[in-house]
């Protein structure tokens, strides 16, 4: 039984506000570089939807006016490392709308996830800016850069940043912490954090916290595709955990609570545009995406998996929705005679 | 007492709508006033017509016969007052139909009718000839002939009649009016119906927030075997298949009817017509209608005569034109959108909604669809409404058959959840047409093949017998020239 009837506008204003939590967890762990680097993509993604729409010669008003490019580079722009140069947010939140959306002609059209588009295409086109992230507060006295010195660092590009600043992911630190058992690796580590990293437990759970409200209080999505995921990441992760030797691939609630999983589970793999349509579907949709995770941060050479994992399935979304066509009313369960 | 409680479960495709009926559902039944002209629609069932019998200046009374249905199935329709013909001119509405314009004098003399009280020991093929003459049709809005469905259900054989009083989209209260204010003379209509469908056992289903109107129903059936059952409220409960489903627990396979489970449904309206029309002999020239909407200055519950002009009806009730943002005949999710006020009331329109904000169906600029999924979620035939708008946009007309389009049953759950406010019942309705149109023309060129054919071979056939014919003929020849010769030959 559904009652509320929100317009596509109304449906977007719902995701932004259930990301402030996550924004502003990583707000308070890695400075306003992250504000800084969300208003470009966002401020990105528009200027490009725009300039899209005009060329297309369709009225900016209703483009614009259903909230999905702010979406679009709000998401972005949340993946992306604090520090990444300007430019580089511009043109992947640009890039994002232009060859995520646009060229399929338009919202509701696109196969694959615009942000997830965008973001795939900066990290194999700037492999170094996109894995070197800021380091939270707090972790060896690291105080985030204020709001005018993020700004310049930001601006300058890369090179500015001091080292001091940045380093790896928890994900990358521990994929490439050599021959440490996973305890040692915690021991020695100060990325480690409690149990999935320092400073990303919180964003996931703030991020967790963002999407629940979404689903549960705003009913904007099913659970089958979240669900899905989680229980799939989860899954691959004790099959692979191995009580934790040096060849171990993470413990389950590292992975479940690291990287961008949250993010995903809630704010991606729920985009109902390029995702599967019906509810087993959806459900199968985010167990693909969930195993794929796991397999690309596991055996894959990139410390986080979720943009390749999404954009994968993705692909295999018209598949899933010919497989997975629910029966409709009159048909099948009786034998006509 | 009878049980309010209902144990029904709703089911996980439905809607629920706000119901706006708390505006009229308290206001005594009126009859409307008389008019100066009725336009009565000439529109049948599934696109057939009526034919006028009568000729432009003749006068005709109330009650007489007007117009006759071109199919041979016996409908006719009735002059509802007395009056005189003006002419069957076009109609300007959204379909290339007709309507009979009649100039009332304003007397409503009746013509005599022949009340048929002993209904019960007739025969019941005279009692639907009878029916069939009265012009009684479905109420609920599909105007079938209602003798043509009770015929199919006797020949068929059923043990189950429903009859539909849910009333379950949003404004309407005619049929809870009706119920609550002449339960008797519905209730006389069902046994009628149930009789001639040779029905065992009979259900009246309705939905549990109209306490008045269950309460008239149990006063008139205390005492009777006739069973009262009480749905729970959703959208659609009153839909056929999904009343019967609710009921009996069984679907009714895709493109078959509830004949196929033993059950037949009519709507509450029909009964009480049906009624009329036996027991009392009156054809059906009027039915209840709700007038509604912020629009409507005096809101009412009308008893109006068919043919009765939309802009009539809320002129009389006063139509506050600031307010107004659409006018729908019917209900707002199953209605007509109606733009010209010389549309008249017919037999199948309960409700006349002069929608003002946020009353009709959500208006606003269509945006693209991004198969959110709302729409499935709601859809009572379980549908993939997302899918099946792709395919109706792309004319991609065998994928939409496919997945189910002509399981749509048009209830308009799917636009009214559509966040992107896309018109998706007016999508189908014109890709089910296309496929009509398809089929038709495939049917067509099959005909067309097979003539063709057909008159090969009968040319060939012809052209083998007159090969025979003209050896037979050599041969005769050849025999003659030989006796011919045999006699020169031989002297």
């Amino acid at each position: 039984m559904m009652r509320s009837r929100p317009g596509t506008f109304g449906v977007m204003s719902q995701v932004v506000l259930a990301t402030l939590p996550g924004l502003a967890v990583l707000l308070w762990l890695f400075g306003p570089a992250v504000l800084l680097t969300v208003l470009l993509a966002v401020a990105g993604a528009l200027a490009a939807d725009a300039l899209a729409l005009w060329l297309r010669d369709r009225s900016l008003k209703t483009g614009l006016g259903d909230g999905s490019a702010v979406v679009t580079g709000l998401l972005l722009g949340l993946a992306l490392p604090p520090f990444l140069p300007a430019w580089m947010t511009l043109l992947g939140a640009a890039l994002a709308i232009l060859l995520g959306k646009q060229v399929y002609g338009g919202l509701g059209q696109n196969p694959f996830n615009p942000a997830m588009v965008g973001y795939a295409i900066l990290l194999v086109s700037f492999p170094l800016e996109m894995t070197t992230w800021a380091l939270p507060r707090g972790l060896a006295d690291v105080e985030p850069a204020g709001l005018m010195e993020a700004a310049r660092l930001i601006l300058a590009g890369s090179a500015d940043v001091p080292d001091a600043l940045t380093g790896a992911t928890p994900l990358d630190h521990f994929k490439h912490r050599e021959s440490l058992t996973v305890a040692e690796w915690q021991a020695a580590s100060g990325l480690a954090g409690r149990f999935a990293g320092a400073g990303w437990e919180s964003v996931n759970l703030a991020f967790l916290a963002g999407g629940l409200y979404l689903m549960l209080v705003r009913r904007l999505f099913s659970w089958h595709a979240p669900v899905g995921m989680l229980t799939a990441l989860g899954v691959c992760a004790v099959l692979f955990w191995d009580g934790g030797s040096s060849s171990s691939g993470g413990s389950p609630l590292f992975h479940l609570l690291g990287g961008a999983t949250m993010l995903a589970a809630f704010f991606i793999v729920t985009d109902p545009v390029s995702g599967a349509t019906s509810p087993r579907g959806r459900l199968l949709f985010g167990i693909g995406v969930g195993v794929l995770i796991y397999m690309i941060r596991a055996f894959g050479g990139y410390p986080d998996a979720v943009a390749f994992a999404v954009l994968l399935m993705n692909a295999a979304a018209p598949f899933i929705d010919h497989f997975t066509r629910p029966r409709v009313y009159g048909h099948g369960r009786e034998r006509s005679a | 007492m009878m049980r309010r409680r209902h144990q029904l479960p709703v089911p996980p495709h439905s809607l629920d709508l706000p119901s706006h009926k708390q505006r009229t559902r308290d206001l005594p039944i009126e009859p409307a006033p008389l008019f100066d002209r009725l336009r009565l629609p000439l529109s049948l069932y599934g696109g057939g017509q009526a034919r006028p019998c009568v000729n432009p200046g003749e006068h005709v009374l109330g009650g007489e016969v007007v117009a006759v249905a071109d199919d041979g199935s016996g409908l006719q329709l009735h002059a509802p007052t007395s009056g005189r013909i003006v002419g069957a001119d076009g109609w300007r509405g959204s379909h290339d139909l007709q309507v009979l314009e009649i100039a009332v004098d304003g007397e409503d003399c009746a013509a005599q009718h022949t009340p048929l009280p002993q209904w019960q020991d007739l025969d019941p093929a005279l009692l639907l000839q009878h029916l069939q003459a009265a012009g009684v049709v479905g109420a609920g809005g599909a105007r079938f002939p209602a003798a043509t469905k009770l015929a199919q259900a006797a020949a068929h054989g059923i043990d189950c009649l429903i009859i539909n009083a849910a009333e379950c989209e949003p404004h309407l209260t005619a049929d809870e009016r009706l119920l609550t204010e002449r339960s008797a003379a519905v209730i006389e209509g069902v046994r009628v119906l149930a009789h001639l469908a040779g029905a065992g056992r009979v259900i009246v289903a309705i939905e549990d927030d109209k306490p008045t109107a269950i309460a008239a129903l149990e006063a008139a059936l205390a005492g009777s075997d006739i069973e009262l059952r009480i749905l729970p409220r959703f959208y659609p409960s009153g839909s056929e298949r999904q009343l019967v489903t609710l009921l009996t627990g069984r679907e009714i396979p895709s493109g078959r009817l509830p004949l196929h489970l033993g059950v037949l449904c009519h709507n509450v309206a029909t009964a009480w017509a049906a009624g009329r029309a036996i027991v009392h002999g009156e054809p059906l020239t009027r039915r209840i209608v709700t007038v509604t909407g912020i629009a409507v200055n005096r809101p009412g519950n009308l008893e109006v005569r068919l043919g009765t002009t939309i802009g009539d009806l809320l002129t009389d009730r006063g139509l506050d034109r600031e307010q107004l943002r659409e006018i729908r005949l019917g209900g707002p999710l199953t209605g007509r959108r109606i733009d010209d006020f010389n549309t008249p009331v017919g037999a199948g329109s309960p409700c006349v909604l002069a929608a003002g904000d946020g009353e009709g169906m959500p208006t606003g600029v269509e945006q693209p669809c991004i198969r959110c999924g709302a729409c499935a979620e709601v859809c009572p035939a379980q549908l993939q409404p997302q899918l099946l708008h792709r395919f109706a946009r792309a004319g991609d007309l065998d994928s939409a058959r496919e997945h189910g389009l002509s399981d749509c049953i048009e209830c308009g759950a799917c636009a009214w959840v559509c966040p992107s406010r896309i018109p998706l019942v007016a999508d189908y309705r014109q890709a089910k047409a296309d496929i009509a149109r398809a089929d038709t023309a495939r049917a067509e060129a099959e005909h067309a093949r097979l003539r063709h054919e057909r008159r090969q071979a009968r040319l060939a056939r012809e052209r083998e017998a007159a090969e025979t014919a003209r050896k037979a003929r050599l041969k005769r020849v050849g025999a003659v020239v030989a006796r011919a010769r045999s006699r020169t030959t031989d002297p």
